[in-house]
């Protein structure tokens, strides 16, 4: 099944295939969570792998998420690997004692003699219907403390190559996936165990004009308005856009050399705005690359609300009109 | 009867509980049409029809819990046994099952060749307001930054001395492939007085066989040349560039094959690419790929002798002449300037080069 390219994966069978790669490869991953073995996962993120890999490595726990994160931060500390999976981002507040107090100053703590080599998953975001505390984004929360990665893929062939690099990054991982493109779109994945680089964004389109950054499930109605705006008729590659995929540390070098090139930027998140990941790229704009600005920054982010149950998370969610009218909007302004 | 039972669901969920249902026994559905929502663990998921019919019956009242499998509703219709259409993707909201897109995506921007400009908004505003093009302005503040004070001495510059134009069409290729030349090229120019046995009656011509002679005599004049494989390629052939100036800039129109062609045939030749620059009507390709360049300047000023002609990479020579004159017992005088390309041409080679061109002159 190594290094072989399969066709029509999804996020969460790509997701699936890292885990497989990784544990097949090192004997000292061990997972535990919520109904991961067994059952295989509520999203079947770690279907067969109890079946493969036995129940000492594949661990249900009990309905307890500081038991998992603090169990976690322990083996992590004691020369295991885990990969602990929170069920819903909307239960993993109850883990922030051992994240942040424990897993995230681990090193400093001791000065560099232990460190804390943990990913913790956990499907984020909206847009499957679900009901209260299943459609969090609060990424923010974690790319705010120092000590932690936070990693958001976008795609089946970059969760597979970002997960597989948390799994080896030597210092914890905050690793959420964003559930709705978990069965939304097919791509070919090779399962060749390449890792992609941690802390670095992927340019997904090359544009000249624009610089539209987003993360996660947006990157799907970014995606589509990109395309529409680049082939619209007499028009050359406009917009580019940038998946950020690594929330903390941010790649500013990266993000500096397109809007040097383009003067306008604009971002997209499905988090509330205040304080959102959206705001830090902002301030850092604004502190280092003002005067190659020509528009002021946009930001096209969820409200500063609950995110709402099914019935009206369509209101909630950024559309694809919503970002189209925040790109002509830049684009037509200028300082 | 035709039966839709409840699909998989998918995300390993097994059973789901009716919530609302939208049609009722009778009802006339098309396909896709939202007949039910059913409530997972996970999620309230909305069902469609598979097929277009009348529905005969619906199965479960709100509610009831329904596991996979289960019929939903039946539609009226011929006696097919019985039979489960539809077949949903495991996905809740998809319409339809996803097709494989190619996913591209790489590490990092291509950064641009064009410096950026750094100006702040402020001072953006300030250059709007008085008319000042801020692609125009060098800065002089951190790091190229355009400052206020570089806007304001644009906008007084402006005012006393009008706009600046910029460079368009050839004269800013000029512009580049003279810098260009300047960067790579090592020149020496020779000067020479060259005696006329005669004066001909079309000096371009003339000089363009004798420049074809000393070629063939003096053949490292006539080559093209690589600076960075540091390689030359000798050329048997003489495609003579020869410059012609106009309004719009400097052309330099190729006059083919000067070795083997008469006199009249070159001179006819040459009418016709002069003509066909001041009409504008060129093609590129006759302004491409000389061997060596040859530039009157002399026919445009009688007072005009000696220049510093610029050699164009891959080649490394260009022949200069200047207004003939006549010194005191009456000989004529062709005063020829000569560029050459130091890196790959000998001063040896170049002064024979002139030595042959004078021989055909006198």
């Amino acid at each position: 099944m190594n290094n072989e390219t399969l066709k029509n994966v999804n996020l969460v069978e790509a997701i699936n295939m890292a885990l497989n790669y990784a544990m097949s490869h090192d004997e000292s991953i061990v997972m535990l969570g919520e109904d991961i073995g067994k059952n295989g996962g509520v999203f079947r993120a770690t279907d067969g792998l109890q079946e493969k890999f036995g129940f000492t490595r594949i661990m249900d726990t009990p309905l307890a998420e500081t038991s998992i994160a603090g169990a976690a931060v322990g083996m992590a500390v004691a020369g295991l690997k885990p990969i602990a999976e929170i069920q819903f981002m909307g239960f993993i507040y109850a883990t922030l004692e051992h994240i942040i107090c424990h897993a995230a100053r681990m090193r400093n703590r001791t000065r560099g003699r232990l460190t804390c080599p943990m990913v913790l998953r956990a499907p984020y975001g909206g847009g499957i219907h679900a009901p209260e505390h299943h459609s969090e984004s609060t990424e923010a929360i974690f790319a705010h403390i120092p000590g932690l990665r936070v990693v958001i893929p976008s795609s089946p062939a970059r969760a597979y190559g970002l997960l597989l690099a948390a799994i080896e990054n030597p210092d914890p991982v905050i690793f959420l996936e964003p559930k709705r493109l978990y069965r939304s779109e097919v791509h070919e994945v090779n399962d060749n165990g390449q890792p992609l680089p941690l802390d670095r964004c992927f340019t997904l389109r090359e544009g000249e004009e624009l610089t539209l950054i987003s993360w996660g499930a947006c990157i799907k109605e970014c995606l589509a308005v990109v395309d529409q705006m680049n082939a619209e008729p007499g028009s050359h590659d406009r917009i580019e856009l940038i998946d950020l995929a690594s929330i903390k540390p941010i790649d500013f070098a990266t993000i500096s050399d397109s809007i040097k090139k383009t003067g306008r930027c604009v971002i997209v998140h499905e988090a509330a705005k205040t304080c959102g990941v959206g705001a830090e790229i902002a301030a850092y704009i604004a502190e280092h690359l003002m005067a190659y600005c020509k528009s002021p920054v946009k930001r096209v982010t969820g409200f500063d609300t609950v995110m709402p149950y099914f019935r009206n998370e369509q209101h909630y969610l950024i559309s694809e009109l919503d970002i189209k009218a925040a790109i002509n909007t830049s684009l037509n302004t200028r300082f | 009867m035709r039966y839709f039972k409840l699909p998989d669901l998918g995300e390993g969920l097994i059973e789901a509980e009716i919530v609302e249902w939208h049609v009722k026994a009778g009802d006339q559905v098309a396909t896709d049409q939202l007949m039910l929502a059913v409530e997972t663990a996970k999620a309230i998921v909305e069902i469609p029809s598979p097929q277009m019919g009348i529905i005969e019956h619906t199965f479960g009242e709100i509610g009831d819990t329904v596991h996979i499998g289960e019929p939903l509703v039946e539609y009226q219709g011929e006696n097919d046994s019985v039979s489960v259409v539809g077949n949903l993707s495991a996905q809740p909201l998809a319409d339809k099952a996803p097709e494989t897109v190619v996913d591209r995506f790489s590490v990092g921007v291509k950064v641009s060749s064009i410096a950026a400009i750094q100006v702040s908004p402020s001072v953006r505003g300030l250059a709007g307001r008085l008319g000042v093009d801020v692609g125009q302005v060098k800065g002089t503040g951190e790091g190229g930054r355009i400052s206020s004070d570089d806007i304001e001495k644009a906008a007084r510059m402006n005012q006393r001395h009008g706009n600046s134009e910029k460079l368009t069409g050839v004269r800013k290729s000029m512009a580049k492939v003279m810098v260009k030349s300047h960067q790579q090229v090592v020149p020496v120019t020779l000067f020479a007085d060259v005696p006329l046995a005669r004066e001909p009656n079309d000096m371009t011509v003339t000089v363009a066989k004798a420049i074809a002679f000393a070629c063939a005599k003096e053949p490292a004049l006539n080559v093209w040349f690589d600076g960075d494989k540091l390689s030359r390629r000798l050329l048997n052939f003489v495609d003579l560039g020869i410059a012609v100036d106009t309004e719009q800039g400097l052309f330099v129109p190729v006059l083919r094959q000067v070795q083997e062609r008469s006199e009249d045939d070159l001179k006819a030749g040459l009418a016709a690419l002069k003509d066909a620059v001041i009409t504008r009507n060129i093609p590129p390709a006759e302004l491409t790929g000389a061997t060596i360049i040859l530039s009157n300047y002399g026919s445009l000023n009688p007072y005009c002798r000696y220049g510093t002609p610029i050699v164009v990479p891959p080649m490394v020579a260009i022949v200069g002449i200047g207004a003939i004159y006549s010194i005191k017992d009456g000989e004529k005088i062709l005063p020829i300037s000569l560029t050459f390309d130091h890196r790959c041409v000998t001063g040896g080679e170049a002064s024979r080069f002139i030595g042959y061109i004078a021989e055909q002159l006198n």
